[in-house]
Formats: C-alpha cells, sequence, structure tokens
C-alpha cells in the first residue's frame, strides 16, 4: 500500500470514529422507575423498638461521565407519601404531622454536588459524595459513601430499549433532631438516628 | 412477634442491576396488641363470671346431710 492510500485511511477511519468520540461526556440518567425496583430503606433501632420501613417513589436525575468519574452531580427526589411500614396505624402517625407531615412536605431531596476521594476499578467508582439533603423542609450539607456501577447497554436486557444503567447504592445515617422530625420525642421507642439505605438504578436511552 | 400488620414486605432481587428491592403484598398478619387485648377480655370475663356466681345452695355443699320425711 502506498504512503499517500495509508494516509487517506488513516483520515477515513478518524472520520469515521469522529461522532462517538465528540459526543462522548457526561451522560444524564433518568431515575424515575415505574417499576418500583428503586427504593430507599430506613431503619430506625430504639431500646424499645425496632422500626424498618421502605419507599418507593423514587425519582430524579443524575449527570455521569464514565471517563469523568468525579464530576458526578445530580438530585435524587423521594416522595414522602411513598414511606411504608407494614403497620398500618404506625404508617399513619409516621406520614402524619407530628413526624414527617407528607402533605405539607412532600418531597425529600438530595442535590449531589461535588465528589471527593474517587477511585474506580472496572465499571465500578467508589467516592465520597457532598451535596444537600432536605428533609421536611429542612436543609442541611452531608457528605455519604456512595458506590456507582456502570452498565453499559444493558438497558436493553431491562427494558427492552437500547441504552446505559448507572446503579447507586449509598448506605448512611441521619438524625431525626437534625431534620426537626418530632425532635427530642419517644426516643425510647423511636431512635433519634435513622439509617437509610439507598438502591437505585438510572435509565440513559440512546 | 411484633405489632399488626396489614401488609408484608419482601425482598427481591433484579437480575440486571443485582438491587434489593421490597415487595408488598395486603396480608393481615396478628399483633402482640391482639392478644394483650384478647387475654385483657378473656380475664375481664373470668372476673366477672366469679363476681356474679350463684352462691352454692348449702344442700349442695359437701358434707350436708339429706333429710326424709
Amino acid at each position: 500500500m502506498k504512503h499517500c492510500q495509508k494516509r487517506k485511511l488513516a483520515w477515513a477511519l478518524a472520520l469515521s470514529v469522529a461522532p462517538s468520540v465528540l459526543s462522548a461526556g457526561p451522560i444524564k440518567f433518568d431515575f424515575k422507575d415505574p417499576k418500583k425496583v428503586n427504593n430507599v430503606v430506613f431503619l430506625l433501632d430504639a431500646p424499645l423498638e425496632s422500626i424498618n420501613g421502605t419507599a418507593t417513589g423514587v425519582s430524579g436525575t443524575v449527570s455521569f461521565d464514565p471517563a469523568k468519574p468525579a464530576a458526578t452531580t445530580g438530585k435524587i427526589v423521594l416522595a414522602t407519601p411513598s414511606l411504608h411500614v407494614d403497620n398500618p396505624v404506625m404508617k399513619d402517625h409516621m406520614l402524619g404531622e407530628e413526624w414527617m407531615h407528607a402533605s405539607k412536605f412532600p418531597t425529600i431531596e438530595f442535590v449531589a454536588e461535588k465528589m471527593t476521594g474517587v477511585r474506580t476499578s472496572e465499571t465500578t467508582t467508589t467516592a465520597t459524595i457532598a451535596g444537600k439533603l432536605t428533609v421536611k423542609g429542612v436543609t442541611r450539607k452531608v457528605s455519604v459513601p456512595v458506590r456507582l456501577t456502570y452498565l453499559k447497554g444493558l438497558l436493553a436486557k431491562r427494558n427492552r430499549v437500547p441504552g446505559d444503567l448507572l446503579v447507586l447504592r449509598c448506605d448512611f445515617t441521619i438524625k431525626r433532631s437534625d431534620y426537626g422530625i418530632n425532635a427530642g420525642n419517644k426516643e425510647e421507642k423511636v431512635s433519634d438516628e435513622i439509617e437509610l439505605k439507598l438502591r437505585v438504578a438510572g435509565a440513559a436511552p440512546h | 412477634m411484633g405489632w399488626s400488620k396489614s401488609t408484608e414486605t419482601r425482598t427481591e432481587i433484579d437480575e440486571v442491576t443485582g438491587l434489593e428491592y421490597p415487595v408488598t403484598e395486603n396480608k393481615y398478619v396478628l399483633g402482640v396488641e391482639l392478644l394483650g387485648a384478647t387475654l385483657a377480655v378473656s380475664g375481664g370475663l373470668l372476673g366477672l363470671s366469679l363476681a356474679f356466681r350463684k352462691p352454692a345452695r348449702p344442700d349442695k355443699q359437701p358434707g350436708a346431710e339429706t333429710s326424709s320425711t
């Protein structure tokens, strides 16, 4: 092959891959999940009573760049009325005015602003994410450990739509007294510390 | 044994993502407060039955002699 032909071939190859290279960058993942797989588990372990419940009203978007996971930002929203415990009386109390006041504060929000301590191994990134958590109208800065798993092309396997998935796992603890959730009352039955386990997956169709 | 439940939640795993997620079913499960209430009611009934029992008739008391005319 002549030198000139090699150069033409190289240009052709470069031009053919250019669109994919140029389009690479942050991918926006939507965490709204009608199948209700996305969930938050909450655990409260008080001296007299242990309470555990779930919530599946998750939505929000996260911007994730597989090449720059440290630049991840986004917002996860949880619908307060989706908080669920199996005891109906306890659920009524939990969503009522004294505790979560779901009618006045219908959402719990976490805004991710900055990632630190980022470590990536194959498809998984672990980091500490700093952001703002809003519960019952009170916003506080928090830093929480997070594990992100980027599943390229696996949206088709789940939703029969070509695209990618981003799985987000995050375990952390908050104090209800920090967010004005019946602070200082009934701590023998409802602990001040609330352990939260966030298990969500976002979809980015191509 | 916990409080009564109107739903029961079990955990399943999403095959693609590996996420654990809750599945809630409507199912009534009796709790400790109903057991307590049942015991309290039965205790109350026992107390009432003892309080209002008929006094034993003398001729029915053990050792009472029977007389015939």
